[in-house]
């Protein structure tokens, strides 16, 4: 193995090196932009020092020298610190939900450009500083992923765009003022401000895709076999958050019901909103529960799922961290229990429920039934409950606006949502596999 | 809002992105199409057509020559010549007047003849007659094509007139169907009858016109045929350079077409234009039968490879079989040069006859050979040899090289050829053309060789397939178009990029160097990677299932794929199918591959129930004594005992001989598994139920036999220490040994887990002494002959060494007394590989003290080897007792015994082999405990195990057990644990995969099956942690141990592993079979440790073990492409496997040597003239001569001589003559270039259009004429025993002859097929009865089956395109006896002779005149009862029996000239033959009255009708006394006359 870690670091020099002038070059066009653009020097001052940093470290990379590079390298305590953190399974979860209500409560702070442009550059900052690690480099730098990498950034660049329009806006509003938007009611022309427009971005997308051929060969691996199936086994990308709700429900609830309900749900949005506000500007302030809502489903239980699913499951479909080797000798203990099992045999130390093997069918799914009681208490109980529950007290006034259908058919889509989060967590601290478990009718919840 | 002027975005600043965005996509449309213009392979194809152009542009040199050209002149002078003559004036006469008369009613008659006339009269007076003639003919030709038009003209109007016809009869026909009117009927006719008339007018005018025209025309040509002839003499000269010419234009792409400014087609390589219609593109082969399995469906195969090998299939223009170019390879030549200093003006061509090109094929400065003259200096430059010392041989050595005859299969390297790139002079490096000419006409030393150094072949991709005959040649049996690149490579044939066609380099070297020039990376995606050269052979056993047929044969004599062989036979030999089962059926009737697998178990089966059934019947027997007063339990165990004889019985006849006992296998199954036992709880047998199912048929069984003796009586022959001794390692007995290490293999291991080894392996090793000799069966020794006299035991052992060394056991075996016997490697892959064990120090391995009888178990062994192994492969080798002769040849009467005799001196030998100390040691009890109770928890509940440990297995419990818990059964003694442990490991290791264990008949194979290793998955196999065990361990002989160096895994396979490659984890499991435990055990059990043992095999043999285990896919192709032998092909193949099996090569050889020679005219001496039956000589057809006399470009001629050298008369060994024609001496030092060889032909050959028939002369060889030599098939024994056995019969007779040494050994089956009757042979190969007085040792009984022995047969007649399996021999028809007697009484009258009486044979009485003249057969040969006096080397087969063995037309031929059959027997012409004297000479005619073939034919028929002649010699009736009708059969036949009873 020795040998060929100095082969890699030979293998990513190159490109390691063009990507820190790269970062040179816009941190300086950023200087530039800020000192002449926004007259601000001291701030011109800082990316141009930045600028300077890119660029001592590109010699360094470009040199492929172990002792070089391992200076320009995220030191080993550091990264072993960070898979064993992204090694517990919850951290990922709760940690992206912390993280972007951090965000939202502090948005105001992060829509700020020089904070988005230094967390832009701590980021890229942070991948140069991984990816000479060959596990890091391995996952990030395959063909496949490389549109994930580039999606990554995208989304934040437009969660950050939306955010800090809606923050203008808001505050503007605050002070009596019009968004921004209305203030732009001026129509615009086809030619040359629409298709000049669609134009340039035609061409450039063009180059972008022969760029993109060019460089980047078609990840094509072997003939499929019914044999030998590839470990991991992916999903395309845009499926990584349907493959990971597998691993907390059945086939039918996290293929085909949950699925339905996404669709369902979308379509039914324009009945339940009832919200008249933000049409055709940016805020949050006035929007905070579709606001909310959105960034959870979208963000937390999409786009994260995605970027879990492709960069931090590995073989065997197991949480490898983004530095650890994907060795499919790593075996983890999966000691999941039942709901039932909880309750009758390690709640009340007895046997579960069975029907005595001469029961007729009725018999048997009463057993089945009585065995499975405490889970079926517990889920009529989220979805019948909850609902009214809510509409009395946090959802007091949505309750009275929207009327009892449209309400309950909101709540109740909210609650499935949210059952996967809290499936999510169920699993990773008190290891429960089932909350209704029924083998026998292949009827698992 | 109204819309205003202003946009929304700045238009500057949107011109500007727009600009750039533009920019950037014209910038990465460039990049497009620059990475499409500059991909690899359009660069390989360039430079493969330069490389084309060149070549055909230096071929063109060729004809350029001078004396090409000189030849061209004259031809051209030729039609020169008689372009000038005079037009033949008969003919010119004969047709003016036929052009006068022209046929009435055509144009011709208006032809003004004037002109031509007037030309004519012109051409009389003309001094350069060339014009006017041409004129003339032109004038001449234009008449005839006007006849000729004229008569297209007739043609035409017969055609349409036809049509009219035809029209007309079809209105008649319709007239028919609408019922016309008889008068509208009869018009119609009338007017068919009128068209017919016109068309036979016209039919005559058209073959009027036609007759004219051909008159014309053949008059014509008949003026010009001369001119005609000398032109196409001249073209035909020239062709050869035209087509050059023309394939030199088509591979030369210009912008300019030569001839106008019209464009070429090299625009269209440019940039950008090449992406539309390049002339280089990608070559697509289509093989839409060969599929590739895509797992879900098997696709067409696309093979793209030869865009970039183009001429993979390009043959050498001086051989169609050798490719145009090898891979790239320096040699040295040596170059002769003029004696004295050339005349200054002299160019090297004229010199030496060689030209240098201005520029190389691939690198432009290399100095590039574009031209070498047909026997010029350069022609004829040698091959320098590679070192002086070791050509220097004293003359014995060199004869006894010559006497191994080892395949010699070197490229000729002679001469330069063009393409040839010159690297050096003397050691001097050459760069430039004028350094290159200077050294060769100035500095050089007149008259001396220079040494050249040249580099030959070129880089890939350009090169050429090696051996186009076998491969990618169109008439190859693998041709591109038929079989592809990848069906045999591998590889991604549709990539078109060297690092996504997934080449696999063959050392690391090699990988290095693709890493760096074409980013060569390991595809782990595509799952069919190229196999790497090394391992190349493996894929040819996708279609050659049986293997043999890749053997070399007549018309691929050099071997095809001699590493994959070297694999099959180390497999065979070493048994590895024992437990890896290699199962070549899918299904019944599938084939999917080689079929490895060990036949079925019948016979150790059957001897295992004979075994229980016979300890049963002692028990009934005994029952029966206390059973005596009850009458009901008395029946009963009568009964048992009837059923238990009756097993005995038949399983007695399974055992002997399973594979001709059906009947009695299927009765003994029957038998066992009806229900015999109802009446009583008591099972009749243990555990017969499972025996009773192995003996079941099996569909499509396994062929082969266990590799290892049986261990069923082993106790009668072993002893506990040696056995003991020989389980830890038998190397340490008998180093050359090919059993398995299964202790001792540590080498990985430390800690607890060395402890743990070390602890428990001593103790399986004596549990399985205790369980081989507890289950010891017993076994009766066959008895030593009575009758022996008593011998001095120092003439014993002298006796017995002599035996050993010629009566054959040397064939198979080797022994430290007879180094020399051992085989020649003829597989330098396998190595040598002896058929079986090396006997030395037996002495020490039988004679040991305690139970077991060594010596008596080797004499019985010897005496009769199936007695004890039933099927073993050890023949019966017939060793009679022997009534001994006294020096002079006399009988003494003393008898002895040679079985004895061998034994003796095979006891003498004893090596300073002490057994291991631990082998006299008792078993540890304490770890026994441990073990034991480690196996048993294992199956019980640890409370359990301690129990039965300590108490045994509960009686009680005895019919739920299997295996070995039984031996666990009501107590726990130590002997019962150790057979337990014994039983388990004999299960473990799988011992039974080799020997016949007892108690293992039933038993599975316990490794892997291998059928389809070749495509396993490595994600399926287990590498554990062996990358760090290769580290540790090279870590570890870093340390210190640097001798162990060459023990480390080449790093090739350590990479191997590195990147999982099966080949790689393969290589380590042979070399350590245990390694893959490192670090991976010491958490699990002591039995789930791996168990695989060490073979002894050396790395190339593990490479060629591995060869064949990779070409192992079980994916077979369809069936038109899988090599299926039919006919003789296939008795060819199968009957090698036999070959093979009983080694019958070890003794006889079956295929003679071959040299190939290539020699110069006068090289060798023509063949005699003798006077030769007609039949006896071998015809050749013109075409064969012509071949035979062809010469290449060297000027020398080939041919292929089949035969051997031939032998002195003095010693035995080849005669081998120096450069004075004397022969060599012993002593002397020689170098091997300039000695001649003696060649005796053993076929008839043909060199230069000479005849050369067998025996006539010795063939006087040149070392230097002999290009190639080709091994002999079989007969080690034969040549090693030929100079020795004239050794040891000197002592006797000192005058034999050498030379007829061969008739005193084994016979050379050469020709066998056609000398010998099928069925005879057959019996003979089941039961050999001695044929031959005069041999040494005798043929042996091989352990063989009535199918093997047909297949041999067919092998033989099929070799020599003999008739089989049945023939018919015509000469003993009653009918042709009867005519030929007829025809001889007739001669008989004519010469006024007396006849014989009318019940008489005349004819056959006259041809035994001769056969028992004093003069001729008798002589020699026994016949009958009678026997001539003399040694035994003097005396021949038997005549008698002549008629069962011997094909007719063979005993005709060897009759009429025994030497051309076999030049070495003794035997003379007795009927000679000379057409100038009385009767065409022949014996006397007072012994047979005729010429000398009627003598021979009733010399033939005598013999094939012998049991005739004897018959009617010996009448049956008067010995028959005719009987009296007794009293009772005269009542009988009464009662039956009367009808009633």
């Amino acid at each position: 193995m020795h040998g060929n870690e100095s082969e890699f670091l030979q293998g990513i020099s190159g490109f390691l090196g063009g990507f820190y002038i790269t970062l040179a070059v816009i941190n300086g066009i950023a200087a530039l932009y800020v000192w002449e653009g926004l007259h601000k020097p001291k701030l011109a001052l800082v990316w141009l020092t930045l600028a300077v940093f890119f660029l001592i470290l590109s010699p360094l990379a470009l040199s492929g020298e172990a002792h070089l590079m391992e200076v320009i390298s995220v030191p080993e305590s550091i990264r072993n610190l960070i898979n064993a953190v992204i090694g517990i399974p919850w951290v990922y979860s709760t940690g992206t939900l912390l993280l972007l209500s951090l965000l939202y409560i502090f948005r105001n702070f992060f829509v700020k450009p020089v904070v988005a442009w230094t967390g832009l550059n701590a980021a890229l900052l942070l991948m140069g500083l991984s990816i000479t690690n060959p596990s890091f480099a391995a996952i990030v730098t395959k063909p496949d992923n490389v549109p994930i990498v580039g999606l990554v950034f995208l989304l934040g660049f437009f969660t950050w765009l939306s955010a800090n329009k809606a923050v203008t806006n808001d505050q503007r509003m605050k002070q009596g003022l019009e968004p921004t938007e209305k203030q732009d009611q001026e129509k615009v022309l086809v030619w040359p401000d629409l298709v000049y427009t669609e134009l340039i971005c035609m061409i450039a997308v063009m180059a972008l895709l022969l760029v993109w051929g060019i460089l980047l060969q078609a990840p094509l691996e072997e003939p499929a076999s019914s044999v030998k199936t590839p470990n991991p086994s992916k999903a395309p990308w845009y499926f990584l958050g349907l493959q990971e709700m597998l691993v907390y429900y059945d086939p039918w609830m996290a293929g085909v019901v949950l699925p339905s309900l996404i669709v369902f749900g979308l379509m039914a949005i324009p009945f339940i909103d009832f919200n008249k506000q933000g049409n055709g500007y940016y805020t949050i302030e006035q929007r905070k529960f579709a606001y909310l809502t959105f960034q959870l489903g979208f963000l937390v239980m999409w786009v994260t799922l995605i970027v879990l699913g492709t960069f931090l499951r590995g073989p065997n479909w197991n949480f490898f961290g983004p530095y650890e080797i994907w060795d499919p000798h790593k075996v983890e203990a999966l000691n999941n229990i039942d709901l039932s099992e909880y309750f009758w045999v390690i709640g009340l130390h007895r046997a579960l429920p069975s029907a005595p093997p001469d029961a007729g069918a009725m018999e048997q799914i009463g057993y089945i039934i009585f065995r499975e009681l405490p889970g079926i208490l517990l889920l009529a109980g989220y979805l019948l409950v909850m609902p009214p529950l809510l509409a009395i007290t946090v959802f007091r006034k949505f309750f009275v606006r929207m009327g009892f259908l449209r309400f309950m058919l909101m709540a109740n889509l909210l609650l499935f949502m949210m059952l996967l989060p809290i499936k999510m967590v169920l699993r990773w601290t008190v290891n429960l596999k089932y909350i209704i478990h029924i083998d026998e009718y292949f009827l698992n919840f | 809002m109204p819309a205003t002027e202003k946009t929304w975005r700045s238009q500057k600043l949107m011109h500007a992105i727009f600009g750039i965005s533009g920019l950037v996509l014209l910038l990465s449309t460039y990049w497009m199409l620059q990475a499409d213009h500059s991909r690899e392979w359009k660069g390989y194809q360039r430079n493969a057509r330069n490389i084309e152009r060149d070549l055909t542009r230096w071929q063109k040199y060729e004809f350029q020559t001078r004396e090409v050209q000189d030849e061209v002149e004259k031809l051209a002078e030729q039609l020169k010549a008689v372009q000038t003559k005079d037009l033949d004036k008969a003919l010119y006469a004969k047709l003016i007047k036929k052009i006068e008369n022209p046929i009435p009613d055509s144009d011709s008659s208006k032809i003004d003849l004037s002109e031509i006339k007037s030309l004519h009269d012109q051409l009389q007076q003309a001094s350069d007659k060339t014009e006017i003639r041409q004129q003339l003919i032109a004038q001449l030709q234009e008449i005839v094509g006007k006849a000729k038009s004229d008569e297209k003209e007739r043609s035409r109007l017969r055609k349409f007139q036809n049509a009219n016809y035809d029209a007309a009869k079809a209105k008649l026909s319709l007239g028919v169907r609408d019922s016309l009117s008889d008068d509208e009927m009869t018009a119609l006719q009338a007017k068919v009858d009128r068209e017919s008339d016109e068309v036979a007018k016209r039919t005559e005018t058209y073959e009027a016109f036609n007759t004219y025209r051909k008159d014309l025309e053949d008059t014509l040509g008949q003026m010009t045929t001369e001119e005609v002839d000398a032109s196409k003499a001249l073209e035909g000269k020239q062709a050869d350079l035209k087509l050059l010419e023309v394939a030199a234009q088509e591979s030369t792409v210009t912008y300019f077409e030569s001839s106008f400014p019209f464009l070429g087609k090299k625009w269209l390589e440019l940039p950008i234009l090449d992406a539309f219609n390049s002339p280089l593109t990608i070559d697509n082969h289509h093989y839409p039968e060969l599929l590739v399995d895509y797992n879900f469906k098997g696709v067409a195969r696309f093979d793209r490879c030869t865009t970039c090998h183009r001429s993979i299939d390009k043959a050498s223009t001086h051989d169609p079989r050798k490719p145009a170019y090898l891979p790239a390879r320096e040699l040295t030549l040596l170059l002769g040069t003029p004696d004295a200093k050339p005349e200054a003006v002299k160019t090297l061509r004229e010199v030496y006859g060689i030209r240098i090109a201005n520029e190389g094929l691939v690198d432009s400065n290399d100095l590039t050979v574009s031209y070498v003259r047909p026997s010029s200096p350069a022609a004829l430059a040698i091959a320098a040899p590679d070192t002086e010392n070791t050509n220097r041989k004293t003359g014995l050595q060199l004869r006894q090289v010559v006497a191994q005859s080892l395949n010699q299969l070197a490229e000729p390297k002679n001469g330069l050829q063009v393409g040839d790139v010159i690297l050096a002079i003397n050691g001097n490096k050459i760069l430039e053309e004028r350094a290159f000419q200077r050294f060769l006409m100035q500095t050089t030393k007149w008259g001396e060789l220079l040494k050249i150094r040249v580099r030959r072949g070129l880089p890939q991709p350009y090169t050429g397939h090696p051996r186009l005959d076998l491969f990618t040649g169109p008439s190859s049996p693998h041709a591109l178009q038929e079989i592809g690149c990848t069906s045999c490579h591998e590889g991604q044939g549709s990539a078109t990029a060297f690092k996504w066609t997934s080449h696999t380099p063959s050392n690391l070297d090699q990988r290095e160097a693709w890493q760096k020039e074409h980013g060569w990376f390991n595809n782990h995606h595509w799952i069919f990677p190229m196999y790497p050269n090394r391992f190349a052979e493996a894929s040819c056993l996708r279609c050659h299932h049986e293997v043999t047929d890749l053997q070399p044969s007549e018309r691929f004599p050099e071997p095809p794929a001699a590493k994959l062989m070297a694999g099959h036979k180390l497999i065979n030999s070493y048994g590895c199918f024992g437990c890896h089962e290699i199962n070549g059926f899918d299904g019944p009737d599938q084939r999917v591959g080689p079929d490895l697998r060990l036949e079925p178990n019948y016979f150790a089966v059957a001897q295992e129930l004979g075994h229980l059934a016979e300890r049963r019947v002692r028990d009934y027997q005994k029952q029966l004594q206390k059973v005596s007063g009850d009458a009901d339990q008395l029946a009963e165990v009568n009964r048992r005992l009837a059923i238990l004889s009756e097993i005995r019985n038949l399983a007695g006849q399974v055992a002997s001989d399973w594979e001709h006992a059906h009947g009695a296998r299927q009765q003994l199954r029957e038998l066992l598994s009806s229900k015999i036992e109802s009446t009583s709880d008591e099972p009749l047998l243990p555990a017969s139920d499972n025996l009773a199912r192995t003996l079941n048929d099996v569909d499509s069984p396994g062929r082969l036999r266990k590799v290892g003796p049986s261990l069923r009586y082993v106790g009668h022959k072993l002893d506990k220490k040696f056995l003991y001794d020989w389980i830890q390692e038998p190397k340490h007995f008998r180093p050359g040994t090919k059993m398995p290490q299964f202790f001792g293999l540590r080498e990985h291991l430390d800690g607890t887990d060395l402890e743990t080894s070390q602890k428990f392996e001593p103790i399986e090793i004596r549990g399985i002494v205790t369980y081989l000799l507890q289950q010891t069966q017993d076994y009766q020794p066959v008895d030593p002959p009575t009758d022996i006299d008593p011998v001095d035991s120092a003439e014993q052992l002298e006796r017995g060494k002599r035996l050993f060394q010629t009566r054959g056991c040397l064939a198979c075996h080797t022994h430290e007394a007879f180094p020399a016997a051992k085989p020649t490697v003829t597989n330098h892959f396998a190595g040598e590989i002896p058929h079986g064990p090396d006997l030395s120090a037996l002495g020490s391995k039988l004679i040991r003290s305690g139970k077991a009888d060594g010596p008596r178990w080797l004499q019985s062994w010897l005496r009769e080897p199936s007695n004890y192994h039933v099927r073993t492969r050890m023949p019966n080798l017939l060793l009679e007792p022997i009534e001994q002769r006294d020096p002079t040849g006399k009988l003494t009467g003393v008898v002895t015994d040679p079985v004895a005799d061998i034994s003796a001196f095979l006891l003498s030998f004893r090596s300073d082999w002490q057994p291991v100390p631990a082998a006299s040691q008792p078993a540890d009890l304490v770890n026994l405990d441990e073990f034991v109770l480690q196996l048993l928890s294992n199956t019980y509940h640890q409370q359990a195990a301690k129990r039965y440990l300590e108490q045994g297995i509960p009686e009680s419990m005895r019919s739920e057990l299997k295996g070995a818990e039984l031996e666990l059964v009501g107590s726990a003694s130590t002997e019962q644990k150790l057979l337990y442990v014994g039983r388990k490991a004999v299960a473990k290791y799988g011992c039974y995969g080799c020997h016949d264990v007892p108690g293992f008949e039933d038993a599975k194979p316990i490794g892997t099956g291998l059928a389809d290793w070749g495509r396993k998955d490595p994600s399926k196999l287990d590498f554990a942690h062996i990358t760090h065990h290769l580290h540790h361990e090279r870590e570890h002989q870093h340390a210190g141990h640097e001798s162990e160096h060459s023990d480390l895994l080449d790093p090739y396979f350590e990479q191997l592993i590195g990147d999982h490659d099966r080949a790689g984890f393969a290589m380590q499991k042979l070399r350590q079979p245990r390694s893959y435990d490192y670090k991976n055990i010491t958490n699990k059990g002591y039995n789930e440790r791996l168990r695989m043992p060490l073979f002894p095999l050396s790395d190339q043999q593990r490479e060629a073990v591995l060869t064949f285990v990779l070409g192992l896919v079980a994916e077979a192709p369809r069936a038109e492409y899988v090599n299926r032998p039919q006919g003789r092909e296939k008795a060819i193949v199968e009957g090698r496997q036999v070959l093979e099996k009983y080694n019958c090569g070890g003794c006889h050889v079956l295929e003679t040597e071959r040299w190939s020679l290539t020699f110069q005219a006068d090289d060798f001496r023509n063949p005699p003239t003798t006077k030769a039956y007609p039949f006896l000589r071998t015809r050749y057809n013109v075409q064969q001569t012509t071949e035979s006399e062809q010469k290449d470009y060297r000027d020398r001629m080939h041919a292929q001589v089949s035969g051997f050298p031939a032998l002195s008369d003095e010693d035995g060994l080849p005669q081998v003559w120096d450069e004075e024609d004397d022969p060599l001496d012993d002593e002397e030092l020689y170098q091997s270039d300039n000695v001649s060889f003696r060649f005796d032909l053993w076929k008839p050959a043909l060199l230069n259009g000479n005849a050369y028939e067998v025996g006539v002369i010795q063939l006087q060889v040149p070392a230097p004429t002999i290009e190639k030599k080709f091994a002999p098939r079989g007969g080690h024994l034969t040549r090693y025993l030929l100079p020795r056995v004239v050794a040891l019969e000197q002592e006797v007779n000192p005058s034999v002859k050498g030379s007829e040494a061969w008739g005193w050994l084994p016979p050379p089956l050469v020709g066998e097929g056609r000398k010998v009757q099928t069925d005879w042979l057959h019996d003979f190969l089941l039961d050999p009865h001695p044929i031959r007085p005069a041999l040494f040792l005798r043929m042996p009984r091989f352990n063989m089956s009535s199918n093997e022995a047909t297949k041999l047969v067919n092998y033989f007649a099929a070799m020599d395109q003999a008739d089989y399996p049945y023939e018919f021999d015509t000469r003993t028809r009653a009918s042709h006896l009867a005519s030929e007697e007829a025809e001889y009484r007739a001669r008989l009258r004519e010469r006024n002779l007396p006849e014989p009486g009318a019940d008489e044979m005349a004819r056959l009485d006259a041809a035994m005149n001769i056969v028992v003249n004093n003069n001729y057969c008798v002589k020699c040969h026994l016949i009958g009862d009678f026997e001539p006096e003399g040694t035994a080397r003097t005396k021949a087969p038997n005549l008698a029996n002549v008629f069962q063995r011997l094909r007719p037309e063979f005993v005709r031929r060897w009759i009429a000239n025994p030497k051309q059959i076999h030049s070495y027997t003794s035997m003379p012409v007795n009927i000679p033959y000379d057409p100038d004297v009385d009767h065409a000479g022949g014996v006397s005619q007072d012994l047979y009255t005729g010429t000398s073939t009627q003598q021979l034919d009733g010399l033939v028929d005598l013999l094939m009708n012998f049991d005739t002649y004897t018959e009617n010699r010996s009448p049956v009736a008067p010995l028959v006394q005719p009987a009296e009708p007794t009293a009772e059969l005269s009542a009988n036949s009464a009662a039956v006359a009367g009808g009633s009873p």
